[in-house]
């Protein structure tokens, strides 16, 4: 049973992402996007990480609704290549080859153990040893938070 | 019944799939797209490893840690890509002009 669930979300996942890297229209590509992140919740309920299922179930929800609701502001955002994509076989093959190397690097390391402690007074540990997660995490939302800024009072102007 | 080599292939072509999307993208829709699919995959190789190799909090750690980049990353695109949107009146990917 789990072998037939995962060749049906492994087939749901391919051939959407197949759809989004060579479908013609960035639009088309958007509205296979739910389709993608459905068979990641299916791998993830059959690796049991039925938390991250659930997060994965969340964002598909929010990301459907926010296709049906703001289907005409997205269609507006789209603004479509003049020139029709070429597919080259070289740079498929050569980046096949990279990434199947990149693939092979984790297994051969055989996924070292983790020296992360979970203690209660690890707080000195958060600020020594992950330090530049926690930079680069305050950076993006900084970024997320003074663009939104922005963008409303320019709204608030207009 | 399927081993951790399926999950490795799986993530291995999704990764593949996305970075020929980045590498060939025109217009911003399709980057933020490719970056989603390139954490998908590198999340897909993470539950593998920490599923087949004892399930421990590590995997969990690291994943949680993994999705909330994805989606600060994709946050910040989204902001950058209609204030750009703003400005040019368009999302196309433009060579630089040249230096005179």
């Amino acid at each position: 049973m789990k072998d037939i669930l995962f060749y049906i979300f492994a087939s749901i996942t391919l051939l959407s992402a197949m759809y989004i890297a060579f479908s013609v229209k960035s639009g088309s590509s958007v509205k296979a996007l739910p389709y993608f992140i459905t068979g990641l919740a299916g791998f993830f309920v059959l690796l049991n990480f039925h938390l991250f299922s659930l997060l994965s179930v969340l964002i598909l929800l929010i990301l459907f609704s926010g296709i049906v609701l703001f289907r005409n502001r997205i269609s507006h955002y789209v603004v479509e290549a003049s020139e029709t994509f070429k597919v080259n076989i070289v740079s498929l093959i050569i980046t096949g080859i990279l990434t199947a190397i990149f693939a092979g690097l984790p297994g051969a390391a055989k996924w070292p153990q983790f020296d992360i402690t979970l203690g209660a007074n690890s707080l000195a540990l958060i600020f020594t040893k992950y330090i530049a997660a926690i930079l680069g995490i305050g950076f993006l939302v900084s970024v997320i938070i003074s663009a939104g800024y922005n963008i409303l009072k320019n709204e608030a102007a207009e | 019944m399927t081993g951790i080599n399926y999950y490795i292939f799986i993530s291995a072509l999704v990764f593949g799939l996305g970075l020929y999307t980045l590498l060939t993208a025109k217009d911003a829709f399709r980057i933020l797209i490719a970056f989603v699919m390139l954490f998908s995959a590198s999340v897909i190789n993470i539950a593998a490893f920490s599923s087949f190799w004892g399930f421990n909090p590590e995997g969990q750690i690291i994943m949680f840690s993994v999705t909330v980049v994805c989606l600060l990353t994709l946050a910040a695109g989204i902001i950058l890509f209609v204030k750009n949107f703003r400005i040019y009146k368009n999302n196309l990917i433009k060579e630089p002009d040249p230096v005179e």
